[in-house]
């Protein structure tokens, strides 16, 4: 009978080299006012969530006495759930600055053959 | 008769990976109820539920997919989750400790730190991207396997102690005896794993090994055989040498001796 690990071993899939992540990630844009300010506050908001896991903690322990929280914890699911939210919300506003640019480059490509 | 190596339960991933379900299963099911059972506010137990059950959430569907094709299939891409889901983790008992400091914080948080450091070093070092960052010439190879599990199990002792002390109910008392086996089993997994890892590496060793001193044994051979093919052959040219020489030296003498005939034959035409 095999173990769980030979199984995983005869299936596995090897992870992508770290070189092509990184020539992926670090090809050179040209990026318009738009996504830099989806980039910058996505940032920000990054921030903000950790303050907000922070100001809003989650109840660890409880008692049945008082019907209240006895013990709190760092809120980690708020800041990870505000962090996604951050996320879709600048890839919209960097989506729109991508669509900008794209309109741009026809406008002078169509400039140029007149 | 056929021996067999009778393993114990927890020296078997399967068996501990079905527990660790099982366990997860019931700890979520009863941190919930406790916290519906002591009548807490909705954004209360909304909190306590999603942030404390999340992780072990996170937990029951990693090891469930390693029971389907599709999680063994992507195993490292999701021990590469599990890795930042516990750095987040440990990122977060920090602020934990400024929150509710005590010693009980502080115990959590050099049990996720360790847990991590572990994790990372089990199952990390031996991937693309562990052997690309030279993670094994890190000091994370310094602590070896079984210190790390003995490390971990004392600390879920003390925070086992901590817990009980001060446990102020029933449902108090549950959960910490849940989570500290949960994660005595964990640390078992982890464990179990890196001696996979060990054991497969050590025999790919010997292997290889073995193979280079049957090459070297091959090589001998040959040259052995070579050696004595050349000795054989010099042999036979000597002999053949030898016996062209006497040829040699037999037919010099009969030509002289014609020539001496014939030399007298012409002296005695001459005396004629």
């Amino acid at each position: 009978m095999k173990d769980l690990f030979d199984e995983i071993d005869q299936e596995r899939k090897e992870l992508p080299h770290l070189k092509n992540i990184q020539d992926e990630v670090q090809k050179p844009r040209y990026h318009n006012f738009y996504q830099k300010l989806a980039f910058w506050l996505f940032v920000f908001l990054f921030v903000v969530s950790i303050v907000l896991g922070n100001l809003f903690p989650s109840c660890s322990e409880s008692s049945n006495l008082f019907s209240t929280c006895t013990r709190t914890e760092y809120n980690l699911t708020l800041t990870v759930i505000s962090w996604l939210i951050s996320f879709v919300f600048c890839s919209m506003i960097y989506a729109v600055g991508e669509i900008i640019s794209l309109l741009t480059s026809i406008n002078e490509t169509l400039k140029k053959r007149k | 008769m056929s021996s067999k190596k009778e393993k114990d339960w927890f020296d078997s991933p399967n068996i501990v990976s079905l527990v660790i379900i099982g366990i997860l299963i019931i700890l979520i099911l009863a941190s919930q109820s406790f916290a519906i059972q002591n009548h807490l506010s909705f954004g209360e137990i909304f909190r306590s539920i999603i942030n404390h059950n999340s992780i072990y959430f996170i937990t029951l569907i990693y090891f469930l997919a390693l029971r389907f094709k599709i999680g063994k299939k992507y195993f490292d891409y999701l021990n590469v989750i599990m890795a930042i889901l516990y750095l987040l983790l440990s990122f977060a008992s920090v602020f934990t400790i400024f929150q509710s400091f005590g010693l009980a914080s502080l115990l959590n948080l050099a049990l996720t730190v360790l847990l991590t450091l572990y994790f990372i070093y089990s199952f990390i070092c031996n991937t693309v991207f562990g052997k690309e960052l030279k993670l094994s010439n890190t000091p994370l190879n310094e602590i070896k396997n079984q210190q790390y599990f003995y490390l971990v199990c004392c600390l879920l002792i003390a925070i086992l102690i901590v817990d009980l002390i001060a446990a102020s109910n029933f449902e108090g008392v549950v959960i910490s005896l849940l989570e500290v086996m949960y994660q005595v089993l964990f640390a078992r997994y982890i464990y179990l794993y890196k001696e996979y890892t060990d054991t497969k590496e050590k025999r790919f060793k010997e292997k290889e090994k073995k193979e280079k001193e049957q090459d070297r044994e091959e090589e001998t051979k040959e040259e052995e055989e070579f050696n004595v093919v050349e000795e054989n052959k010099r042999k036979e040219e000597s002999s053949i040498s030898l016996k062209t020489t006497d040829d040699h030296e037999e037919t010099k003498p009969k030509t002289r001796k014609k020539k001496t005939e014939k030399e007298e034959g012409l002296k005695g035409d001459e005396e004629k």
